[in-house]
């Protein structure tokens, strides 16, 4: 009997180091999402900021570029937090919400509308830098299954030691700085940038063969209606002033009718670049597709005031506890603003 | 139960490194399918230079683009490149040597296409210069040749809109 513990022991003793050795091994080829493709790590930084948010914002690249809830904070006290990636799908957006509900109930959740335009996964990197690095949840995997294109297996999220294998010849320092230690590149959700690149001539505006949204994308747009509405938040529907791709009329028609049949606010910047103040010779950092800092504060200080003034978001700027945390993030965002400008 | 679930999570990771390795193979390999030649698809002359969907961009033969813009790649991760000639619209990507054109689409109403479409022209003309093996949804008429297509969108009996494409696989 004794013997028999002593193998049973020993098994498990050399299972145990073998997980440990697979875990470190999958930890070491794993992408930081770090230095470079930061996007790959942006949703995960949530969970450090979670809590106390009167605002979410959710969404695609347009969102993470355009939205400074620095800037919301500086100019009317609001609270809120960016939950972007690239190229989010709407399924990955409903997924995130879900997730966002079981840490906070927000008083009101933006959703910019963009990814309305894609009703089939767009390509497997994409899914990877949205999906890898949240915290595993029923949501989470939900999200996996929503995703996968074709090439994918649920194993290889499991276990992403099966994707990103062949990365062992292409490890670089950023895997051996970060393989423990992971830092905020955004400022709550922010993906800084002040470059300037002007908007100049623009691909074509093409005439579609379809302008209808693909009925999935219905489909989840309803269930974020409908899941809003369940734990009492408000959503509202935003398009970000981007000037490509174009956000065709028949596209904004189909928004504004669905916003308008369940009574919420639709806010389409692109047509109020000019109310806004936004000038894309140098409020872009890439010819027109996304606004670069100065422009996401522009346009955060406009969404701002309808926020407070039409939603009834909150000045907190009085609460001691919450202005001593985010004046000390704005002091941090407004130094990198300085260093990236230099 | 905890040393059960232990040693349940040491197979489980045991089985996925299995899944790293090949399978054997259990057909015979088969004769690969010819390569389909870029000059056999839907080529677009534009000042004297043939352009294929599918094709290096050989921009020292063509004309100064009016204007180039970057855009987010449609067709792998990374930028296209999208130049305008005033005629014709003319999207790349650059696949790590080359620029290989995926669109070439006709801006100009006064612009046709090699077999002398126009936009504008009728279905019948379609028929006319191209025949009827073509695919039509939504009203977009598509010509297939390998990999190479010509899509063409009709609106009130028009077309309104051409774009000699490349599809990827």
């Amino acid at each position: 009997m004794k013997q028999k513990m002593k193998v049973f022991f020993s098994l498990l003793a050399v299972v145990l180091v073998f997980c440990l050795a697979l875990g470190l091994v999958q930890r070491l080829v794993t992408p930081k999402y770090m230095t470079d493709l930061v996007e790959g790590s942006m949703l995960s930084q949530y969970y450090r900021e979670s809590g106390g948010n009167d605002v979410i914002f959710i969404g695609d690249c347009e969102v993470y570029a355009n939205i400074s809830p620095m800037e919301l904070w500086r100019s009317r006290g609001i609270t809120s937090y960016v939950r972007g990636s690239s190229q989010q799908l709407i399924w990955q957006s409903y997924y995130i919400l879900e997730e966002t509900l079981r840490y906070e109930k927000p008083k009101a959740v933006v959703y910019n509308v963009n990814a309305m335009r894609y009703s089939e996964p767009v390509s497997e990197p994409y899914n990877r830098m949205t999906i890898d690095k949240l915290r595993w949840s029923s949501q989470k995997v939900n999200m996996i299954l929503a995703s996968m294109m074709e090439e994918e297996s649920f194993a290889s999220y499991v276990f992403p030691i099966l994707r990103y294998h062949s990365r062992f010849d292409q490890l670089t320092g950023e895997d051996l700085q970060y393989f423990f230690r992971v830092e905020d590149t955004t400022f709550r959700g922010h993906l800084l940038n002040t470059q300037v690149k002007s908007a100049g001539s623009l691909p074509a505006m093409r005439p579609q063969a379809s302008y209808e949204f693909g009925e999935i994308c219905w489909q989840y747009l309803e269930k974020m209606e409908q899941l809003c509405r369940e734990n009492g938040v408000e959503l509202i529907l935003m398009k970000a002033p981007s000037l490509y791709p174009y956000w065709y009329e028949q596209y904004d028609a189909q928004i504004a009718a669905f916003a308008q049949e369940h009574a919420l606010a639709y806010y389409n910047f692109t047509a109020c670049t000019q109310q806004i103040g936004l000038d894309f010779a140098v409020d872009t950092y890439d010819g027109g597709l996304h606004l670069n800092n100065a422009g996401a504060e522009k346009l955060s200080r406009y969404f701002a005031d309808i926020l407070a003034d039409q939603h009834g978001m909150a000045d907190h700027r009085g609460q001691a506890q919450i202005a001593e945390r985010y004046e000390e993030a704005l002091r941090r965002y407004d130094e990198a603003k300085k260093g990236q400008i230099s | 139960m905890k040393r059960g679930f232990l040693l349940l999570l040491a197979l489980l990771a045991m089985l996925s490194l299995c899944a790293c390795t090949g399978t054997a193979p259990t057909e015979p390999p088969t004769e690969p399918a010819p390569a389909f030649a870029v000059e056999d698809g839907f080529g677009f002359t534009l000042s004297g230079v043939t352009v294929y969907p599918g094709g290096v961009l050989a921009l020292d033969q063509l004309p100064q683009p009016d204007g180039v813009t970057q855009i987010p790649s449609c067709a792998n991760q990374g930028t296209d490149s999208v130049y305008n000639f005033g005629t014709v619209e003319i999207t790349a990507f650059y696949d790590g040597t080359n620029e290989i054109v995926y669109s070439i689409y006709i801006l100009d109403a006064n612009t046709p296409t090699d077999l002398g479409l126009y936009l504008g022209d009728g279905l019948e003309t379609v028929e006319s210069l191209y025949g009827k093996d073509y695919t039509l949804s939504d009203g977009l008429l598509t010509f297939r040749k390998g990999n190479s297509s010509l899509a063409l969108l009709l609106e009130n009996e028009q077309i309104i809109s051409i774009d000699h494409r490349w599809d990827f696989e």
